[in-house]
């Protein structure tokens, strides 16, 4: 099995076997560019720290056989669950910054599953919560007005034409 | 330092997708910035899915949404209800909906839209007394379904209508601010059960001005109809049908009609009235469904779902479809109708896949 050499934001080398590092869409395509060689140059890897990139790998080791996402579905079937398999939840137990880096290397890496996992954990935090409990899982600081929460209430209770 | 604040755009509407009303509602509460993040995920959750039932305030607040420019192009499912709340002193629809003149108000409510928007009197109420005066002069005529055809007419994203018993997203949660059919008694926010509600008697013949309501508003992007487990006292809709047909060789067709899925029970008694719905069904078929690929129509007896072949068609005669118009057909489902075999044959020889799916009884 070839193995492939990612260069983290912080000048850590890592290496991975192509088959995992090829969970990420971005990484992949970049490997179909250049014809697949990339065994004596690293792939920099600019957005992610060494920490969140050892994550990130860990999960696409763990994911490495699962079939490829379905297409995106049409809005209207979405789905509201936040269902997450037993070994994503404990994958995502890590503290908020961690969270939200992998959610962003998720996203600049193009791999939409481990997106998903972790959008659904954040949305987990939010669910049943009122806002100031929000604010304060998230250390959300309020910037509104008295008026203009009053606002956002006023017309939620009824869609004024 | 990241943060939920600092995530981009696409990434808050990805969470977003997970969380209810309510949810969205906290969250936009939260923040300026997150305000303006979820604000347009927030009020597609509301309005995308509208139910409404047979009740004027109900169908009152939909066309309301229906004008309401900044939410009208959200709405792409609308749930037909036939539950209404148990304390409500409603009316009994299969007796006050009997009445011709229905589809001339239809009819008078759609040349009412046009003529608003051309004069620039877009007032409901003006409409409404021009075109719908019920109460003075013409009593029993169905108005909440005049107010259904209203609504459409502003509902031009719309891709699928359902007629169902349930409503199944007020089950199960406290929704304050749900949508704007929050002040209809049936849905308001709160802890609902179906010990709340009572099915109405939805008769074949509102049905059947509903779907006419659906031909003459010429709802372009409607790709689904559907109407299941409307079995209690439910009859079929034969003599709409025919107008039902009329209006669509009139108006425009139902150009991305992609799925059509009927389950109809009937009583004992009404078996050779049942027997001209295949016919005159397949007739508006033929005419609207030039994109449909699924159809699906089950018709059974009573109660206990017993599908009776030799009843129907003892009554009825044979159903033609005709091919020509239904080319693009892929899954066909017929139950409690006859079909003539001869025709289908011819047919097949054009459709894809069309031996794989069909299933005939």
């Amino acid at each position: 099995m070839s193995t492939i050499k990612l260069l983290s934001s912080d000048n850590a080398e890592l290496a991975v076997d192509k088959e995992v590092a090829e969970r990420s869409i971005l990484i992949k395509n970049m490997l179909e560019d250049v014809g697949g060689d990339m065994s004596d140059q690293a792939i920099p890897i600019p957005n992610v720290n060494e920490a969140v990139l050892r994550k990130v790998i860990e999960w696409c080791e763990h994911h490495k056989s699962d079939p490829p996402p379905p297409a995106d579905e049409d809005s209207d079937s979405r789905k509201k669950s936040t269902d997450i398999e037993e070994w994503d939840q404990k994958f995502m137990q890590v503290d908020q910054e961690m969270l939200f880096e992998i959610i962003l290397a998720a996203n600049y890496l193009d791999i939409k599953p481990l997106l998903d996992v972790g959008c659904k954990t954040v949305a987990n935090m939010i669910k049943g919560k009122s806002p100031e409990e929000i604010r304060k899982t998230f250390n959300i600081q309020n910037d509104f007005t008295p008026e203009e929460e009053d606002q956002i209430r006023r017309e939620n209770e009824w869609a004024e034409e | 330092m990241a943060s939920l604040s600092l995530l981009p755009i696409e990434i808050i509407h990805n969470i977003a997708k997970s969380l209810d009303e309510g949810d969205l509602l906290a969250l936009r509460m939260t923040s300026k910035a997150l305000n303006n993040n979820t604000v347009e995920a927030h009020l597609d959750s509301l309005y995308s899915c509208c139910h409404v039932c047979l009740l004027h305030s109900s169908l009152h607040d939909l066309v309301t949404t229906s004008r309401n420019n900044l939410v009208n192009f959200r709405v792409r499912h609308l749930v037909i209800s036939n539950l209404v709340p148990r304390d409500l002193n409603y009316r009994y629809y299969n007796e006050e909906y009997d009445d011709p003149d229905a589809i001339e108000v239809i009819m008078n409510a759609a040349t009412g839209v046009l003529e608003s928007q051309i004069s620039g009197d877009k007032t409901l109420e003006t409409l409404w007394y021009k075109y719908f005066d019920v109460s003075e002069t013409r009593e029993g005529l169905p108005e909440e379904i005049g107010y259904l055809a209203l609504a459409f007419t502003g509902l031009s994203n719309l891709r699928t209508i359902e007629f169902a018993h349930r409503l199944p997203r007020f089950g199960n949660a406290d929704r304050k601010g749900l949508n704007n059919l929050a002040q209809s008694p049936a849905i308001m926010s709160g802890n609902h059960n179906s010990q709340e509600y009572v099915r109405t008697n939805l008769s074949g013949k509102i049905w059947g001005v509903v779907m006419s309501a659906i031909a003459l508003s010429q709802l372009q992007n409607l790709e689904n109809i559907g109407c299941k487990d409307l079995s209690d006292g439910f009859t079929l809709p034969y003599l709409w049908l025919s107008d039902f047909h009329r209006f669509s060789k009139t108006y425009s067709p139902l150009l991305n009609l992609k799925s059509v899925e009927f389950e109809f029970g009937i009583m004992y008694s009404e078996i050779s009235a049942a027997a001209l719905v295949g016919p005159a069904l397949f007739s508006w078929l033929t005419v609207v469904g030039r994109s449909l690929r699924s159809l699906k129509i089950n018709i059974y007896l009573g109660r206990t779902r017993q599908y009776s072949f030799g009843l129907l068609s003892a009554s009825s005669g044979p159903v033609y479809l005709k091919s020509g118009r239904l080319l693009k057909l892929e899954y066909l489902s017929l139950e409690g109708l006859e079909l003539d075999v001869d025709d289908l044959e011819g047919m097949s020889m054009t459709w894809k896949n069309f031996w794989d799916t069909l299933e005939i009884h």
